[in-house]
């Protein structure tokens, strides 16, 4: 745990120290929400929804891009040999995932100033936030280490993340809908576990699958 | 193992010709037809219980599978002529 | 490599491969030439006013009306037991009649309009339904004497068409034989990415490049399959659901199942060498097709869709699926599914050849 928590450090020392890091992620969520509200100009409850994890999945997407290009190979290898491949998975999920939250508070407090709140179940979307940022950080991740592999680095992790991505953003979408009030279902309980079992399933994945893709 | 190479459909349709413009002719004639009827047109497609629907949805799979399968024979003909070569 | 200057005996072809020559003609020969049960296409008018006789114009199909003309029975059902006989049943000729009847002006439910079903009965064709042929808007004057004539007619001793023949349903009509054509490509994808799954764990575990040919082979027919079942479903969705696409589920599960597939196909053309191609494209399709699973049978069953089998029910049971179907249809898959085991092989064969040569 304790060798994990070193890699995440490195990991975010690394990133503060390029400012323009995460101010850029803050400026890519404002810019993008500022334009869909432009063409919008109103966002009702449902559109809210939609808007928010149209630009989440982007977000994530852009910022994720770099996990592993930021390193030189010559540090990865040092890497490979000092760690265990899942320590690294592990440290990078973890980044991700802290970046993903902040993604998602960022983009939610945007969201909350310039169209209003429209939460009736707060909760809830909080609790789906965190569950997606996870689940996201780590399908992101090891799509992330399969597309560092080929030469057209961002839109490959794009063409192979984003369909993959579907299932857990359906099951987003519909707890949203339900923290927002739109839907008559009372009941999101089938949802929560459908998504909690496709974010376990993936996790399975991609410890079994991590430590045999990086290994070249 | 020797392939008598006019037994081909791809060669004879390459090398022959007439045959190619019989199937241009025949393709132009179909297209012809089609217009007539108006294949495309719903009431056409509906009419004796949509029967045109399953023979529209037969045709898909058997000439996708059939480009598919020539496809799949030029791949084949182009090594045999590499290892020819060889 | 064999030798190609020494003539070689050419290998007689496996018994599966006849299976699925002999099962797919049959299938084909089945699926196309096995008549409907008869059935209506329709009936006019379409509504009426309550209070009112009703002559209504009925079309059948694949119907023998002229035999026995006189032993046709009619009835409107509003629900269960709640029936009204018709007066009087008219032949024109074998695909038309003319029935008659007296709508009560009283409806034992309260609504703003009601549907009723048109019910056939005939010696020979057995008994056909029509569901909500008529729409009938409330009377203005109401005559509760005549709630009795609800009650008063029974459907009773409906004849049953015996023999080996399809259901009439009434949007598919004949179309209801796309489920050997259409409905196969999807298993047979469904079988050959899980093939291919199944391969890139040999590869996984073994190393063999040339497991990740075969599983690169069953891949692309795996996608032939696939966009052939979304082509054909479209084309039937077209004139069925009167939408090539309707944002079904299931399409867009299939659709979503076609890109994840498709991005395997651009991965894999991206990277120049081939150890590190195969490792990749093995770990990728191992993680997709898991992935898959949630996608094309749990999220489907959660929600309303167009296609059978949704809402929890299992998929391919109960009354969509006849005893006479289910002869034809689980043959098709088996054929379907064999074919394209059939067409995968010759790919990897080939692919294998290229490689080596």
């Amino acid at each position: 745990m304790g060798r994990i928590w070193n890699l995440v450090s490195t990991e975010a020392r690394i990133e503060l120290r390029e400012r323009f890091a995460l101010a850029g992620i803050l400026l890519y969520v404002l810019s993008s929400s500022f334009i869909v509200f432009s063409i919008w100009r109103q966002l009702p409850a449902r559109e809210w929804g939609l808007t928010f994890w149209v630009i989440f999945l982007f977000s994530s997407l852009m910022a994720v891009l770099k996990t592993f290009g930021r390193e030189s190979e010559g540090r990865y290898f040092y890497y490979y040999t000092l760690y265990h491949p899942l320590e690294l998975f592990a440290a990078k999920v973890l980044y991700n995932a802290v970046l993903l939250i902040f993604i998602f508070f960022s983009l939610w407090f945007v969201l909350f100033v310039m169209a209003g709140n429209h939460m009736v179940r707060g909760w809830w979307f909080l609790v789906t936030g965190l569950i997606a940022s996870v689940g996201l950080s780590i399908l992101l991740t090891l799509i992330s280490s399969i597309a560092i592999k080929t030469q057209q680095n961002a839109s490959m992790t794009a063409i192979l993340a984003l369909p993959l991505m579907i299932p857990i953003l359906i099951n987003l979408l519909r707890l949203t809908s339900y923290s927002l009030g739109t839907t008559p279902d009372q009941n999101p309980w089938n949802e929560v576990t459908l998504l909690a079992s496709i974010v376990s399933l993936v996790t399975a994945m991609s410890l079994w699958l991590f430590p045999y893709l990086w290994r070249s | 193992m020797k392939l008598n190479k006019s037994c081909h459909i791809y060669t004879l349709f390459q090398k022959n010709m007439k045959v190619r413009s019989a199937f241009i002719f025949m393709m132009i004639l179909v297209v012809q037809v089609a217009q007539a009827q108006q294949v495309f047109s719903p009431d056409y497609m509906r009419s004796i219980g949509k029967i045109y629907v399953v023979a529209g949805v037969t045709l898909i799979i058997l000439l996708t599978l059939l480009i598919y399968m020539i496809t799949l024979d030029r791949k084949i003909s182009k090594l045999e002529k590499r290892q020819k070569h060889e | 490599m064999q030798n190609p200057s020494q003539p070689t005996k050419p290998s007689s072809i496996a018994l599966w491969k006849w299976a699925a020559i002999i099962i797919l003609v049959y299938v084909f020969i089945a699926g196309w030439f096995v008549p409907l049960k008869p059935g209506i296409i329709e009936a006019s008018p379409d509504r009426t006013i309550a209070g009112d006789q009703l002559i209504l114009a009925v079309k059948g199909y694949n119907s023998h009306f002229m035999k026995d003309p006189d032993q046709i029975r009619a009835w409107m059902r509003l629900k269960g037991d709640t029936v009204i006989k018709a007066l009087h049943v008219e032949v024109v000729d074998d695909r038309h009649l003319r029935a008659s009847f007296y709508i009560p002006s009283v409806f034992p439910i309260k609504q703003d309009a009601y549907p009723l079903t048109l019910i056939l009965d005939h010696p020979t064709d057995g008994s056909s339904v029509l569901p909500n042929a008529v729409f009938v808007t409330p009377a203005a004057v109401e005559d509760p004497a005549e709630m009795g004539l609800w009650t008063r007619d029974k459907i009773d001793h409906i004849h049953k068409l015996e023999g080996f023949r399809y259901p009439f349903r009434n949007i598919l009509a004949e179309t209801i034989r796309n489920t050997y054509f259409h409905v196969p490509m999807w298993f047979t994808m469904i079988i050959l990415f899980g093939i291919s799954a199944w391969y890139s764990l040999k590869y996984y575990r073994q190393g063999l490049i040339i497991d990740d040919n075969i599983s690169t082979a069953f891949v692309k027919v795996g996608l032939v399959f696939g966009m052939l079942g979304l082509v054909t479903g479209m084309l039937w969705a077209k004139n069925t659901w009167n939408a090539y696409w309707s944002w079904d589920v299931k399409q867009n599960m299939s659709a979503i199942a076609l890109l994840i597939y498709s991005a395997l196909m651009v991965l894999r053309s991206s990277i120049e060498d081939d150890m590190q191609k195969a490792r990749l494209s093995a770990g990728y399709n191992m993680f997709a097709f898991v992935l898959l699973i949630p996608l094309l049978f749990i999220i489907p069953r959660m929600t309303d869709s167009l296609h059978p089998g949704n809402g929890g029910n299992p998929a391919m049971g109960g009354e969509d699926l006849d005893n006479t179907m289910r002869m034809v249809f689980y043959p098709a898959v088996i054929g379907w599914v064999l074919l394209g085991i059939w067409i995968s092989q010759l790919v990897y064969r080939v692919d294998i050849l290229k490689r080596n040569q």
